[in-house]
């Protein structure tokens, strides 16, 4: 996730999500590089006044499974009246994958939903995953916490 | 459709002669595509001419440097900004940073809701590979002025659409039909002629809700449509209900798309809808 913050605010550690340029054009910093005090001291002379970095340095599991759980159900009322549409059943399991912060399953989810197979098709395997989530969520987040720390 | 019939069309219907004022197109847009008509006109001076207007090419560069269009180097004057993006990209740009209060002040959320749409259609676009990705976008951008146009004018019937779209889930321009008897996609068009918008930008302000209807860019109608819809989904904006619309089934097949499209897509849009809330106050 990408948040836009002032330089004034930036902390060393964060990562820039854009690279970062002069207004002629001259490159200061790339994508991906880690922001040092030495570098907001130098974007401050620069006059640039805020930049992107990559938002999830420092959420919380429980922050991210709030904003999850957020996300799960303005999702639900959000696709209401078009659950039997099929494609838009897949937007909205992308966007559920997205929101657990889990890309390969969605990949996975999308390419088998893509599939001719009838077992591709079989909506109640995928409505049974879709009613309980979180058993599976908590393990999988508690996994990657526990690798974070 | 030539303009007169649909106006015929429109006034026939119960409330819409009330809509006294419509919009004056912005003085400054008016001035660009009079000097235009000219073809000895140069870049040059439509960017003198934009850039008279301080604030108005402050909001535009604003909208020029932002993660619309992602550019790798900034855009510093007007001139560039035309060289760069195209001479109808900035028009849209100049129409929209001049309408911006006026989208503010009708409804909380629908300036929201049109970045975020004009941000999914170049997404939409630039993944198909098209070439015209930041005039797409500005379809997007535009797409929804009609009900702008509606809560400037009917603020009474406006309220008991609101009441609708809350008490019986109805999306907002069923409601409106309900109320209206036509609705801000119909109004949009007008809008657009009104202004003496290319018939590519009007016709996604009339047919976004019915892409399959489309003649004349029926891809550009298509996109913002799916557009319409990612947005909604992400919860971006409020257009004036929080649900998903139908997908037109002409519109997903007319652009080739695939459900596998939605992952490229979505990773593309959602740092760019998170950079946009920056644009969420132009001034
Ligand atoms: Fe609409
Ligand atoms: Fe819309």
């Amino acid at each position: 996730m990408v948040k836009r913050i002032a330089v004034d605010l930036a902390k060393p550690g964060q990562v820039l999500a854009e690279q970062i340029a002069r207004q002629d054009g001259v490159l200061l910093a790339s994508q991906g590089s880690e922001v040092s005090d030495a570098l907001i001291r130098m974007l401050q002379r620069q006059n640039i006044d805020s930049i992107a970095i990559e938002e999830d340095e420092g959420r919380t599991f429980e922050e991210i499974q709030a904003a999850y759980q957020a996300d799960v159900t303005r999702m639900n009322e959000a696709f209401i009246r078009v659950e039997a549409d099929p494609i838009l059943h897949a937007l909205k399991k992308t966007l559920i994958f997205m929101s657990m912060q889990e890309r390969d399953k969605a990949l996975a989810y999308l390419e088998l939903s893509e599939s001719p197979s009838p077992e591709a098709k079989d909506s109640d395997s995928e409505e049974a995953k879709e009613e309980e989530p979180f058993a599976k969520e908590v393990t999988l987040n508690s996994q990657k916490r526990g690798k974070g720390k | 459709m030539p303009p007169t019939v649909i106006q015929d069309r429109i006034s026939a219907k119960k409330e819409v002669r009330r809509i006294k004022n419509l919009p004056t197109v912005p003085g400054i847009v008016a001035k660009i595509s009079r000097i235009v008509e000219n073809p000895e006109t140069s870049v040059a001076e439509v960017g003198r001419l934009i850039s008279q207007d301080q604030v108005l090419s402050a909001k535009v560069l604003r909208m020029a440097n932002s993660a619309f269009f992602g550019m790798s180097r900034k855009i510093n004057t007007i001139p560039q900004a035309l060289i760069i993006l195209g001479f109808e990209v900035v028009k849209g740009l100049v129409l929209t940073s001049s309408v911006f209060d006026m989208i503010q002040k009708s409804m909380a959320g629908l300036w929201e809701h049109s970045i975020g749409c004009a941000a999914a259609s170049g997404v939409i676009a630039a993944h198909l590979g098209r070439d015209d990705a930041e005039e797409v976008l500005v379809a997007g951008l535009l797409h929804d002025l009609g009900k702008v146009v509606l809560a400037l004018n009917l603020p009474e019937e406006m309220r008991l659409v609101k009441e609708k779209v809350e008490n019986e889930h109805l999306y907002f321009y069923e409601a409106e039909n309900q109320v209206l008897d036509f609705d801000h996609a119909e109004i949009g068009q007008w809008l657009a002629e009104h202004w003496n918008l290319p018939e590519s930008l009007a016709e996604p302000m009339r047919l976004h809700h019915k892409p399959e209807k489309a003649v004349l860019k029926p891809e550009w109608c298509a996109i913002v449509h799916i557009a319409d819809i990612i947005t909604r989904a992400k919860g971006f904006g409020n257009a004036g209900d929080m649900m998903v619309p139908p997908l037109s089934m002409a519109a997903w097949e007319i652009l080739g798309l695939k459900k596998t499209d939605f992952l490229p897509i979505m990773e593309k849009l959602e740092p760019k809808l998170n950079s946009l809330k920056d644009l969420t106050a132009l001034n």
